[in-house]
């Protein structure tokens, strides 16, 4: 075990993890040259283009260090706020990280509330200045942040470039001398850790864990703690760039067992496998049932293809298991699914990976939070989507999910971040100076009021400087209505949302002017409105199509009119029918474009 | 005949043309020079005279390479259009007439059609385009308000437009046609019908009524863009066409394609084998040919153009149509015209498949736009000013 390192790296977005992590394997000789591809643990197409690491993973390196030979265990760690949970668990499989800083950019908002956690899990910390190469790098002053951040010495900030490969034998030498071999009793009762799982198409759910004490055993009879279920582990192993099987996995070391679990659901991150005939005493602490927070509708374009996407997020749920979906209709849309998500960017991966691996083409409806609803009588009913809510008059109260955001920024942006979070119905809590130039601000803030446009907004009020993290904290009682949008009298369930009270009124206004916008005038006038309950809040009249161009129409304006007309007329087939009037796909994502 | 960018440009196919006897062909020669750019115009044009000689040439070369094309069939119509092809000194007309006589078989009524500017009309052009043997002037009038005509930057006043039209019908020329442009920013209907009145003394045999259209890349439309001008809404201009179809019916015209009229027996033979889908063979920079079956656009630059005929080849688009293209053609074009759309006709061409659906697609219509007859529809005066919207409905994709 002595030769034994665990470790993790915490990185902001874009501080180049990834291309760090191809330098380690590299230069362990994990991957041969000829192995070698770009961010080699990034492997869904997705991850690779937008440059994030989605699911995490994890390799075993070795290397030779003053003669003696190392097991280095790299747990790859997902970068975005909505995996935070996952982010947590590889952390608790660890005994150190290295804590990756942008030398051209500082300290970001998710560098430190992941560096936090690893503090809670005692990790050692290792500081790296990153893209040291770049002529824009500032070493010194984001040393200071850095200094000023953990208190570290100076000198113990190793400099550092992904891409050139400066600093990566400085790094492994810090592995190996500072972070502490792993604890644990090989002859204890065995607990493991999972902190990742993936599907194999061939042999189902691999599990990924770190072994804290006992040992695992290929053909053991294997129990994982929260689900209460048992399994023979058909193939335990350790993890190099392919699964390298072995016989046994001990205290101390990280690994895999695939033992015919077909189901995702039924390996959760955080949970403890231990044995079945011999358990350990008390699960690892620290798992938790992560719960979805973002739903929307998701309905196939072509109505004759909900089987098809039935069946598409069934096999993405079977790699995805934070990914949750019911049946659900709408007048407007048909048949499709209602989906639960972490959050936004998991949203948009979802939607993606449908279009992209699945060949799906899908309309994603208003995205809402999750509600809770009490009831005069007592009742309390989860609400996931606008449907879901009782009548006014049976509704005591609801409550909102409300979460602690921390915005990391500089100080000349404090005003506008200020009133953008006020605006959003946040409330400052703290406000503290990290360094000269980098402020920290707490707010508590509701989660419905992230879900739209408050990424973008931010990212443009602070050009770019600022960084952004959130974690649930509570559910308040909130004055929220139900809006409804009404198209010549005829509701349009695929548009309603539950909002605020207080914003209602100007949702609903920018609602029916952009719907005004988005629809295409027909042979009689069309009345667009916004309505809570039956009172009607904004209107906005879309006059009938009383006339074409009359235009000239001679030799070559001929077949440039079909070919306009037959393009109109194809986009028609794709419209749906609500009430009298037709409506195009785009009108129902009108909601995410109302600040376009 | 428009200056649409070319993506794929290749040299033409040969072979032998699909043009049927019966049917005879239309030839439209394409004059690409103007001396000055209209700011509603998108027509391909240069305002660069200086090698109009050569074009014309090259015109003569292409007409003598397509020979293969034309030879057989009879010439039911020779159009000049532009551009400005009144531009053309008399010399250069008469040889394109010339060629046009020694390589074509017109019939002996054949329409000859020249596209003129009023400031080009005077008695000496007149006496030559007469002499020529032109029998048909489309005469460019658009407005006879001074102020309108200024702002299009065209380059006759109202009382010269009025003066060309009084000189052509005094040097014989009995079949006139005069374009005005309607839905035009800041011109009344009022004085749309007084200039109206005006030309109405003259009795011309057609009149083409034109509604002005913002079209890409022009002067107005970047005018409309940057807000300087704000295009006349939908409601005037709609009542504007409506009160120009019941006055000129009332005055004796028939109102037989959307931006189209005629006194009886005076409807253009060219311009309707474009609506009819008739054979057109057209020669010049951006004009488009048909056969019935495969439409091709020459390219629409000058240098490219003649540089590419002195080599003997012609450089053009070619488009093969499909059968819904064809049959989808066949609808909108249809649908401008006063006959409308005939079941039988429609059955004969495109079988009763087709027929039964377009059938049960226009049976849906309000009886307000269209007008039933036993053996098919036309559209009425408010069905015509949505006829792309209802050619659409009846569409085949």
């Amino acid at each position: 075990m002595d030769h034994i390192r665990n470790f993790c790296i915490i990185a902001h977005i874009d501080h180049g993890k990834s291309t760090l992590a191809d330098r380690l394997l590299q230069v362990t000789k994990t991957v041969t040259e000829r192995e070698m591809q770009d961010q080699v643990l990034d492997d869904m197409d997705l991850e690779r283009e937008r440059g994030i690491t989605i699911k995490s993973k994890a390799i075993q390196m070795e290397y030779t260090y003053k003669g003696q030979t190392y097991i280095l265990n790299l747990i790859d760690t997902p970068g975005h706020v909505d995996f935070s949970y996952e982010v947590s668990r590889s952390i608790a499989a660890c005994e150190g990280a290295l804590l990756l800083v942008d030398a051209t950019q500082g300290i970001q908002a998710q560098t430190i509330s992941n560096l936090y956690l690893a503090l809670e899990h005692d990790l050692e910390i290792i500081p790296v200045l990153n893209k040291m190469d770049l002529p824009s790098a500032m070493p010194e002053e984001v040393k200071d942040q850095i200094v000023d951040l953990i208190g570290c010495p100076r000198s113990s900030i190793i400099p550092a470039s992904g891409k050139t490969g400066q600093g990566v034998e400085d790094i492994l030498a810090a592995i190996i001398e500072r972070i502490p071999p792993p604890q644990g009793d090989p002859d204890a009762p065995l607990q493991a850790l999972v902190f990742d799982s993936v599907y194999n198409s061939f042999r189902g759910i691999i599990a990924y864990y770190r072994i804290l004490n006992g040992r695992l055993r290929k053909g053991d009879k294997v129990l994982f703690m929260s689900t209460g279920k048992d399994y023979v582990a058909d193939e335990v192993g350790t993890l190099k760039l392919q699964l390298q099987p072995k016989d046994e996995v001990s205290a101390g070391d990280v690994g895999y067992i695939v033992s015919g679990i077909k189901n995702a659901r039924e390996v959760r991150v955080g949970d403890t496998i231990t044995h079945a005939e011999k358990p350990c005493d008390a699960p690892i602490k620290g798992f938790e049932n992560v719960k979805p927070m973002v739903f929307a509708g998701i309905y196939p374009v072509d109505t004759d293809d909900f089987e098809e996407l039935r069946a598409s997020l069934e096999k993405l749920q079977l790699n995805d298991a934070s990914l949750t979906f019911e049946p659900e209709t709408s007048a407007a849309l048909g048949f499709g699914f209602r989906c639960g998500f972490l959050g936004m960017l998991h949203m948009e991966i979802v939607q993606e990976r449908l279009e992209r691996e699945f060949n799906m083409n899908v309309i994603t409806t208003v995205p809402n939070v999750s509600y809770i609803a009490y009831t005069r009588k007592g009742e309390k009913i989860t609400v996931n989507t606008p449907s879901d809510m009782p009548d006014p008059t049976q509704l005591d109260h609801i409550e909102e999910p409300f979460i602690k955001a921390q915005i990391i920024t500089k100080p000349e942006y404090i005003g506008p971040i200020m009133s953008l979070c006020m605006d959003k119905r946040g409330i400052i809590k703290n406000q503290s100076y990290l360094t000269t130039d980098r402020v920290e601000l707490i707010f508590e803030m509701p989660l419905a009021e992230i879900v739209f446009d408050f990424y973008d907004k931010l990212k443009s009020i602070s050009r770019g400087y600022a960084s952004f993290d959130y974690h649930i904290i509570d559910y308040r009682e909130s004055d929220l209505v139900k809006l409804d949008i009404l198209l010549n009298g005829d509701q349009v369930d695929a548009l309603s949302a539950l909002i605020h009270r207080s914003r209602a009124y100007h949702f609903g206004r920018r609602m029916c002017e952009k719907l005004k916008e988005l629809l295409p005038r027909q042979q009689f006038q069309i009345a667009i409105q916004a309505a809570i309950g039956s009172k009607v809040i904004a209107r906005e009249t879309l006059s009938a199509l009383r006339k074409d161009v009359t235009a000239k129409c001679y030799g070559g304006d001929i077949s440039r009119k079909r070919k306009l007309l037959e393009r109109q007329k194809e986009g028609k087939k794709r419209m749906r029918q609500i009430g009298t009037v037709e409506v195009p796909q785009q009108a129902f994502l009108a909601v995410l474009k109302l600040n376009q | 005949m428009h200056g649409i960018p070319h993506k794929i440009i290749h040299p033409a196919a040969t072979g032998k043309p699909l043009f049927l006897p019966k049917v005879g062909l239309g030839v439209y020669i394409h004059i690409p020079f103007c001396k000055r750019a209209c700011h509603y115009c998108d027509f391909y044009f240069s305002t660069q005279l200086r090698y109009k000689k050569e074009l014309v040439q090259a015109l003569a070369r292409e007409a003598r390479l397509r020979q293969e094309e034309w030879a057989g069939a009879e010439i039911h119509s020779l159009y000049f259009g532009g551009g400005t092809p009144s531009l053309l000194e008399p010399s250069e007309l008469a040889d394109l007439l010339d060629l046009f006589h020694r390589l074509a078989n017109p019939v002996p009524e054949v329409e000859i059609t020249l596209e003129v500017n009023p400031e080009d009309v005077n008695s000496k052009n007149l006496a030559t385009w007469k002499k020529l043997g032109i029998n048909r002037l489309s005469l460019g009038l658009q407005s006879l308000q001074t102020r309108i005509l200024q702002w299009m930057n065209r380059g006759h006043s109202g009382p010269q437009g009025l003066e060309a039209l009084k000189k052509a019908g005094e040097a014989g020329f009995d079949n006139i046609n005069v374009d005005i442009i309607f839905a035009i920013p800041g011109l009344e209907l009022s004085c749309i019908l007084n200039d109206l009145r005006e030309i109405l003394k003259f009795q011309p045999t057609h009149i083409s009524c034109y509604e002005l259209t913002c079209e890409p890349r022009t002067a107005y439309a970047h005018e409309v863009k940057t807000g300087k001008i704000f295009p006349v809404e939908e409601a005037a201009s709609g009542e504007q066409f409506l009160t120009l179809s019941e006055i000129l019916e009332s005055a004796g015209y028939n109102h037989y394609e959307i931006s189209n009229y005629a006194r009886p027996g005076f409807e253009a033979i060219h311009n309707r084998r474009y609506w009819e889908g008739l054979p057109v063979l057209g020669l010049g920079p951006s004009a488009v040919s048909f056969d019935g079956r495969m439409r091709t656009q020459n390219v629409a630059h000058n240098i490219r153009y003649m540089t590419s005929l002195q080599k003997g080849v012609r450089l053009c688009e070619t488009e093969i149509l499909t059968p819904s293209a064809l049959l989808n053609e066949y609808l909108l074009t249809r649908l401008r015209l006063q006959e409308g759309l005939s079941f039988t006709a429609l059955r004969q061409r495109f079988g009763p498949d087709a027929e039964q659906r377009i059938r049960s697609r226009a049976a849906k219509w309000s009886p307000q736009v269209a007008e039933w007859r036993s053996d098919g529809f036309r559209l009425t005066r408010q069905g015509r000013l949505l006829a792309d919207h209802l050619a659409a409905d009846l569409f085949e994709i």
